[in-house]
């Protein structure tokens, strides 16, 4: 029995031009980038429900950030209040700011798909920084 | 070995002494239109409209061969070189709009920030 979870694609004949830009012979990632939101993101009638989830996850790590590095890691979690456990200091530390993140977002859009996709991104990006620092950043970033 | 949390704290101290706020934006938001993309481009067929799976063509070329895991790594690569792009571009929106410094206070029930936001992530759909 299928257990996909795959979404289906934009009910649109303009998506049929992202399959072409997989299925060029060189396929290129800018091509297939570019054409694949233009046509998912023009379906949408607005892009608040992309934007709205990870602009409040932007905001809660850069607070968080801010916070630790004037006043220290131990005075910075007190301050919002996070549990953090022992034996896995970063993913409790990111679980707790996605949590407050997310008491603040729309349930419509932090139960959307999109939603799921900032709270991955978000807790990503923050184990990264906080479990290997400068190096977080791949060197073709900075 | 997993993390402290002064280890923790190192990290993120000498991240932003290095990259500084910015890049701390800058990867949440590649990372997150990483998920956008590969959440797009592992699509389902939807009939009428869509008679293929945009998933199965993520692995399998238009001569029906599959691609290669080296191939496919180099492919999500360069995706996320141009989520980067993209990303950079958002940043600049906001930047240009002096709101950035205003991402990390309780900006959001300011409705002309909101709106600034939404304007700064149309830029999703403009070629890069």
């Amino acid at each position: 029995m299928g257990t996909s979870r795959a979404a289906k694609a934009p009910a649109t004949r303009k998506w049929n031009a992202v399959i072409g830009t997989l299925k060029a012979p060189e396929r290129n990632a800018n091509a297939v980038l570019n054409v694949a939101f233009s046509v998912a993101l023009n379906t949408l009638p607005t892009i608040s429900p992309v934007s709205a989830p990870i602009v409040l996850g932007v905001s809660e790590g850069l607070r968080f950030a801010v916070d630790v590095r004037e006043q220290g890691l131990e005075s910075a979690v007190r301050h919002e209040a996070i549990r953090v456990s022992e034996q896995y200091v970063v993913p409790s530390i990111s679980s707790g700011l996605w949590e407050i993140a997310s008491s603040k977002i729309d349930p419509q859009y932090l139960n959307s798909p999109f939603g799921r996709l900032a709270e991955l991104a978000f807790k990503k990006t923050m184990n990264q920084v906080m479990s290997r620092g400068v190096e977080a950043l791949p060197k073709e970033m900075e | 070995m997993t993390t402290t949390k002064a280890g923790a704290e190192k990290n993120l101290r000498e991240f932003l002494d290095k990259h500084g706020k910015d890049g701390l934006l800058r990867l949440l938001l590649t990372n997150y239109l990483l998920e956008l993309a590969m959440y797009y481009l592992h699509a389902e067929e939807n009939r009428p409209a869509v008679k293929e799976d945009t998933g199965y063509r993520f692995y399998v070329d238009g001569k029906e061969h599959a691609y290669k895991p080296e191939a496919i790594e180099r492919f999500k690569q360069d995706l996320r070189r141009e989520c980067e792009k993209k990303a950079r571009l958002i940043i600049d929106n906001l930047k240009k709009t002096e709101i950035l410094e205003k991402l990390q206070t309780d900006f959001i029930s300011d409705p002309k920030v909101a709106k600034l936001v939404l304007e700064a992530f149309e830029s999703l759909t403009q070629k890069t």
